[in-house]
C-alpha cells in the first residue's frame, strides 16, 4: 500500500483560451487533512473535479494508492467519495431512500447498505430525520447529507469542495468537527475553501492556488520559508510616547507601515531575522524603553494575502 | 439478496420519486378521462349515426369506432406526455445541481442511459395499463381481434419509446430543459402537423391530380396509428406489396429510437465535447446495415404481391387486412341465428337525393 493515496501530476486544463490549471502536480499522504486555497476562479473546483473523474483533463495523470486511474471509472469512483460546491438533493426522495440510491449505485448488497445508510445518519447526526424528506432539511443539514453520501461507499479519498460555504457559524464549527471525526476514521481529506481560518484550524497540509498555477504547498510551517517577500508583522510596546517611536520607526529601513493599536504598535517589516535583530538593537541605543518587541505569528489568511494578489481569470 | 438490487438504481430512483405527489396520479387521470371521453363520445355518435341511417346499431362497428379512438387519443396523448417524462432527464440533473454527483458514481452511460429510460417507460405502461379496462368495454362490442388491437399497440408502445428517446437525446445534448422541449416538441411538430401539410401542400404542386406517394407518410406518427386501425387503407396508404403505411413507420421509429439513443449514450457522460469515435460508427453502421436489411426485405417480400396495390389487378394478399375493411353486417343478426350461421343481410334502399 502507497503512503501516498494521491497523487496528481503536472495536471493542466484549458476552457477555450482560458487557463484554468496549469500543471498541477499534488501529493496526498495517507489520513492527511489537506487544503486547497485560491481566491474564486483560482482552478481549486476544477481540480477536484477532474480529480473525481466529473471531468476529463487536458494532460496529466492521477494515481490512487499508486495505481493510474484515468481512464478507469469503477476503480476511481470506488476509491473516492467526492461533494460539489454546488449541490442539489432529489427532492421526491426521503434521506434514506436519497442514501439508498447511491448505495446502489456502487452495489452494495440491500443488508448492507441498510445497515451502513444507518451508521451514517448516525455519524452526521441526522438518524432522527431517515424518513423525512430530503427537501424539508436545512441547508446545514443536507450538507452534511451530502457528506454521508459521499461517505456511503467507504471510500478512502474524500473531497469536499467548499463544504463551509453558505453554513451559519454554529453549522459550520459541527462541520469541522465532523471532518476531524472523518480523520481520525482513517480518512483521507481533501478540502477546498476560501474561508482561510477554517482551513488553518483543520488542515496538515496546504496548498495554494492562484490563476491555476500552483504557488506554493506544504505544511504551514514548510510555506513560511518559500514567501517570496520575507515580510512580517511587529508587536512593539513602550512605556515612550508612541508618536516619538513611530517616528523613530518610519525612518528605519525596512519598516513599510507602522498602525497604532490598543497599547502597543504593529509594524510591517521586510527583512529576515537578522534585519529584526538590528532593528532592536536601534531601539534600544536611541534610548526607548521597550517592554514587548515580537513578531505576531504568520497565519493561513496572511500567507495566502501574501502569496496571491486574488486575481482571477 | 434483495429483489430490486438487480434493477437499475435510476429507474428505482425514477420509479420512487414519480410516483410521489399528485402530478403523476393527475397525469394518469387526465390520460384516461381524455381517452375515455373521447372513446364515450365516438361511441354516442357512431350510435346515433346508424339510429339516423335507420339501420339497427352494428354492435362490430361501435367496437372497431370506440377501439380506434381510444388508440389514436393514446397516440396523440402519448406524443404530448412521454416526452415530458425524459426532456428534463439529465438537463434537470445539470440544473438541480445533482448531476455532478451522479457522474462520480460508476455508472456506465448506457446504464444512465437504461435507468432514465426504463423510469419513462414504467410510467408508460402504467398509462397503457390503464387503457386496459377501456379496451374491455370495446371488446364488449366486438368487431376487431386482439390481432388488431395489438397492432395499434405496437404502434403506439414504438411511438413511447421514440419520443422519450428523443426527449432524453435532447436533454442530454443540449444540458438545458428549456432547449429540449423546444426541440423535442419541434420535432414531434414536425413528424405530425408540419409533415401533413408538406405533404399536402408539396403533393398538390408536384402534380394535383395524383395522391403523394404512400412512403411520404411513413414518418407521421398519427397516420401510422390510423393505418394500423385500418381507418385509411386506400391505395394512397399502401407500400410496396400492399402493405399499410404503419409497417414503413415501424422501421422509420425503430431506426429514429436507434439514433436518439445512440447520441442520449455518448453525450449523457459528455465530460469533453463530443467526438465521433470508431465504436459511433461501428454503431451507426451496423443500424444502417440492419435498415438496408429490413428495408431491401420489405421490398423484396411484397414485390410478388405489388399488384395488390393496383385495384384493377387486385389479388388475395397474405397482408392482413384492415379490420375496417372487413365485412361487418349492417344489421345485428336475426334472433334465434346461431353463431357462424350466415345471415342473409339486405341493405336498406338508401334514398335518392335529387338535385
Amino acid at each position: 500500500m502507497s503512503d501516498m493515496v494521491l497523487q496528481v501530476h503536472h495536471l493542466s486544463k484549458h476552457y477555450g483560451k482560458i487557463k484554468a490549471l496549469d500543471r498541477l502536480s499534488l501529493d496526498l499522504p495517507r489520513g492527511s487533512v489537506f487544503g486547497l486555497i485560491g481566491p474564486n476562479g483560482a482552478g481549486k473546483t476544477t481540480a477536484l473535479r477532474i480529480i473525481a473523474g466529473v471531468l476529463e483533463a487536458d494532460g496529466g495523470e492521477i494515481v490512487l494508492d499508486g495505481r493510474p486511474v484515468n481512464g478507469d471509472r469503477a476503480y476511481r469512483a470506488g476509491k473516492i467519495g467526492y461533494m460539489p460546491d454546488f449541490f442539489g438533493v432529489y427532492p421526491d426522495l426521503m434521506t434514506w431512500e436519497y442514501l439508498d440510491f447511491f448505495g446502489r449505485t456502487y452495489g452494495i448488497p440491500a443488508k448492507q447498505r441498510s445497515r451502513r445508510i444507518d451508521d451514517l445518519l448516525e455519524l452526521v447526526d441526522l438518524a432522527g430525520k431517515k424518513f423525512a424528506f430530503v427537501q424539508s432539511l436545512s441547508r446545514g443539514m443536507q450538507q452534511r447529507l451530502c457528506l454521508a453520501r459521499a461517505l456511503v461507499h467507504d471510500p478512502e479519498l474524500l473531497l469536499l469542495d467548499e463544504p463551509a460555504s453558505g453554513l451559519d457559524p454554529r453549522a459550520r464549527v459541527a462541520f469541522r468537527q465532523l471532518v476531524k471525526k472523518l480523520q481520525t476514521l482513517g480518512k483521507t481529506i481533501l478540502v477546498s475553501s476560501h474561508i482561510l481560518l477554517e482551513l488553518a484550524e483543520i488542515c496538515d497540509q496546504v496548498a495554494i492556488l492562484e490563476k491555476g498555477e500552483l504557488r506554493a504547498a506544504g505544511t504551514m510551517e514548510a510555506i513560511k520559508p518559500q514567501l517570496h517577500a520575507q515580510r512580517r508583522t511587529l508587536r512593539v510596546r513602550s512605556l515612550d510616547d508612541s508618536t516619538t517611536l513611530s517616528t523613530f520607526l518610519e525612518r528605519q529601513d525596512g519598516v513599510s507601515n507602522i498602525r497604532q493599536a490598543d497599547d502597543h504598535l504593529e509594524v510591517d517589516f521586510d527583512g529576515g531575522e537578522e534585519a529584526v535583530a538590528a532593528l532592536l538593537r536601534r531601539m534600544i541605543e536611541a534610548g526607548f524603553r521597550l517592554l514587548a518587541f515580537e513578531e505576531i505569528s504568520s497565519n493561513l489568511e496572511d500567507l495566502y494575502l501574501q502569496l496571491t494578489k486574488g486575481e482571477t481569470q | 439478496m434483495n429483489v430490486t438490487d438487480n434493477l437499475n438504481p435510476l429507474l428505482v430512483k425514477d420509479v420512487r420519486s414519480r410516483m410521489r405527489g399528485v402530478r403523476s396520479f393527475l397525469m394518469l387521470s387526465l390520460f384516461l378521462l381524455l381517452a375515455g371521453g373521447i372513446s364515450y363520445l365516438t361511441y354516442l355518435s357512431t350510435a346515433s349515426v346508424s339510429a339516423y341511417d335507420f339501420a339497427l346499431v352494428s354492435s362490430g362497428r361501435i367496437g372497431q369506432a370506440v377501439l380506434a379512438a381510444l388508440l389514436v387519443t393514446s397516440q396523440i396523448l402519448v406524443l404530448l406526455i412521454v416526452p415530458m417524462l425524459t426532456v428534463s432527464a439529465v438537463s434537470g440533473e445539470v440544473e438541480r445541481k445533482t448531476y455532478d454527483m451522479l457522474l462520480a458514481t460508476p455508472l456506465a452511460p448506457r446504464q444512465i442511459v437504461n435507468g432514465k429510460i426504463g423510469g419513462a417507460l414504467a410510467f408508460v405502461a402504467l398509462l397503457l395499463f390503464g387503457l386496459l379496462p377501456l379496451v374491455s368495454i370495446a371488446s364488449f362490442f366486438g368487431g376487431f381481434t386482439l390481432a388488431d388491437f395489438g397492432n395499434g399497440l405496437l404502434v403506439l408502445l414504438l411511438t413511447a419509446v421514440c419520443v422519450a428517446l428523443l426527449g432524453l437525446a435532447a436533454s442530454a445534448l443540449l444540458r438545458r430543459t428549456a432547449l429540449a422541449v423546444l426541440a423535442t416538441y419541434g420535432t414531434i411538430l414536425l413528424l405530425t402537423l408540419v409533415h401533413m401539410f408538406v405533404v399536402v401542400t408539396g403533393a398538390s404542386l408536384v402534380n394535383p391530380n395524383h395522391a403523394p406517394p404512400a412512403w411520404w407518410f411513413i414518418f407521421n406518427p398519427v397516420v401510422a396509428q390510423l393505418s394500423s386501425m385500418g381507418l385509411i387503407h386506400d391505395n394512397t396508404f399502401l407500400l410496396a406489396g400492399g402493405r399499410p403505411v404503419w409497417y414503413g413507420y415501424l422501421l422509420f421509429a425503430l431506426a429514429l429510437s436507434l439514433f436518439a439513443y445512440i447520441v442520449a449514450w455518448r453525450t449523457v457522460r459528455q465530460r469533453q465535447r463530443w467526438r465521433f469515435a470508431r465504436r459511433d460508427w461501428l454503431v451507426v453502421g451496423i443500424a444502417l446495415l440492419i435498415l438496408v436489411i429490413a428495408s431491401a426485405w420489405f421490398v423484396v417480400s411484397g414485390s410478388g404481391q405489388a399488384q395488390v396495390a393496383s385495384p384493377a389487378t387486385a389479388k388475395p394478399t397474405a397482408v392482413p387486412a384492415p379490420m375496417y375493411a372487413k365485412p361487418m353486417p349492417t344489421r345485428l343478426p336475426a334472433y334465434g341465428a346461431t353463431a357462424g350461421t350466415p345471415v342473409a343481410v339486405t341493405p336498406l334502399p338508401l334514398p335518392t337525393l335529387k338535385p
